[in-house]
């Protein structure tokens, strides 16, 4: 009995020292907190293929009216070509990471003036936008190596039209297990 | 970050369900993330060899399920590669298709004396030679009414409606051309003057009449020598 209460005390004073800064912070007070991993070898992608302006140049506002509300006007492929992954790599992807519109689809919010389309990310076998967060993976190697297929995409949206220009942004990450 | 395999059974047991793996004494599991908090298991572990009742066992238990928890949230083992994606485009009110608007000739060689082939219809010009050629305007947007041609060109004196011989053939003909949308010219097109032509609202186009007239005055003969006649076309959609 004298053992386990001497265990709950020192649980209890454990409890209290890892909180009790916290309700100490003063103006004159800092902190400093690292924290990482290393991991002995890692899969790798050239930097400009995560790094990239993608430019679609002008179009007319007949070639969105011909297309029906939510289909693909334009489409470009983003190839990541990722090499040197350890050889217990399940799978590799790049996640997108964007803000994303507030009509309950899967389009990135345009940052330009126009209206009546918007950039949205698929992976390369449909025209699915992908939600935020989402990655595009593949777990096909050949030698520690893999490609992995997107492709951005001009959505016709329900908005009306605006003449202008479309401006989106995604950042995108590495991501393996 | 490493786990130690507890030897009493409970605790293997559980860890073993939660990190779904085997672990034999002796032996650390180890993860790529969550450093601090399976650091702390281990601390942990250490106590328990030393003098750790079983209540606190049960606090060790929590800790280290809490890092097994923890460290299934990151399956994904992230690489510090990242980067940015912009991605850009224009949407414009749009264009109609223009075909056969890049029109060249080469009328060979004209004699002066032969028989002129029309007139103006203010007979004040014959031609030698007459081109007639279509200029096609489609897939305009439904906005579109008509299309604007503005053709502009040296002029030849003060007419702002003669096209001028412009060769640099130190041999020049003095015979002019005509510009105009029919056969008879009653409207010759002046330079940098907007012809205007309906877009039609069931082809969403328009065909552009352009006729060219190789002539000179009724009161003159062409002279003999070169001739070379540029006229540029602009377009614009309203």
């Amino acid at each position: 009995m004298m053992n386990f209460n001497k265990a709950i005390a020192v649980s209890v004073l454990m409890v209290g020292i890892s909180t009790v800064p916290a309700y100490a912070a003063d103006n004159d007070a800092g902190s400093l907190h690292v924290q990482g991993t290393f991991v002995d070898s890692s899969c790798l992608i050239a930097q400009n293929e995560l790094d990239k302006q993608i430019d679609f140049g002008d179009f007319a506002k007949s070639t969105v009216s011909a297309v029906a509300q939510d289909g693909v006007v334009f489409s470009k492929p983003l190839t990541f070509n990722i090499t040197n992954c350890p050889a217990i790599t399940n799978s590799v992807g790049i996640k997108f990471d964007f803000d994303q519109v507030d009509f309950g689809k899967n389009y990135i919010k345009n940052t330009g003036m126009g209206k009546g389309a918007v950039f949205g990310i698929s992976s390369g076998l449909d025209t699915n936008a992908i939600p935020t967060g989402s990655k595009i993976e593949t777990t096909a190697f050949n030698e520690q190596t893999a490609t992995i297929n997107a492709q951005v995409n001009i959505y016709r949206t329900a908005e009306n039209y605006t003449v202008g220009d479309l401006k989106s942004t995604a950042n995108v990450t590495l991501v393996y297990n | 970050m490493c786990f130690k395999k507890h030897k009493r059974p409970h605790v293997t047991n559980i860890v073993k369900m939660v990190l779904n793996d085997n672990l034999n004494d002796g032996h650390y599991l180890c993860f790529g993330r969550d450093v601090a908090q399976w650091s702390l298991g281990f601390s942990m572990a250490k106590l328990e060899r030393n003098s750790m009742n079983k209540s606190m066992r049960i606090f060790l238990l929590a800790t280290a399920l809490s890092g097994a928890a923890s460290g299934m949230a990151f399956a994904d083992d992230t690489s510090a590669q990242t980067g940015t994606m912009e991605f850009d485009a224009m949407l414009t009110e749009g264009s109609c298709v223009l075909a056969g608007n890049t029109i060249d000739h080469n009328f060979g060689t004209l004699s002066k004396a032969q028989p002129t082939v029309t007139t103006t219809s203010s007979g004040n010009f014959k031609a030698y030679k007459v081109y007639t050629d279509k200029i096609s305007v489609s897939g305009c947007p439904a906005e579109f009414t008509e299309v604007l041609m503005t053709p502009t060109f040296y002029t030849s004196g003060n007419a702002s409606n003669i096209v001028r011989n412009t060769s640099a053939s130190p041999n020049k003909t003095n015979a002019i051309m005509l510009i105009g949308g029919e056969s008879g010219i009653t409207n010759l097109y002046s330079s940098g003057v907007t012809q205007k032509f309906p877009i039609s609202g069931d082809t969403g186009g328009a065909e552009i009449t352009l006729v060219s007239q190789i002539a000179q005055d009724m009161k003159q003969q062409a002279s003999p020598g070169d001739g070379e006649y540029n006229v540029t076309l602009a377009f614009d959609y309203d």
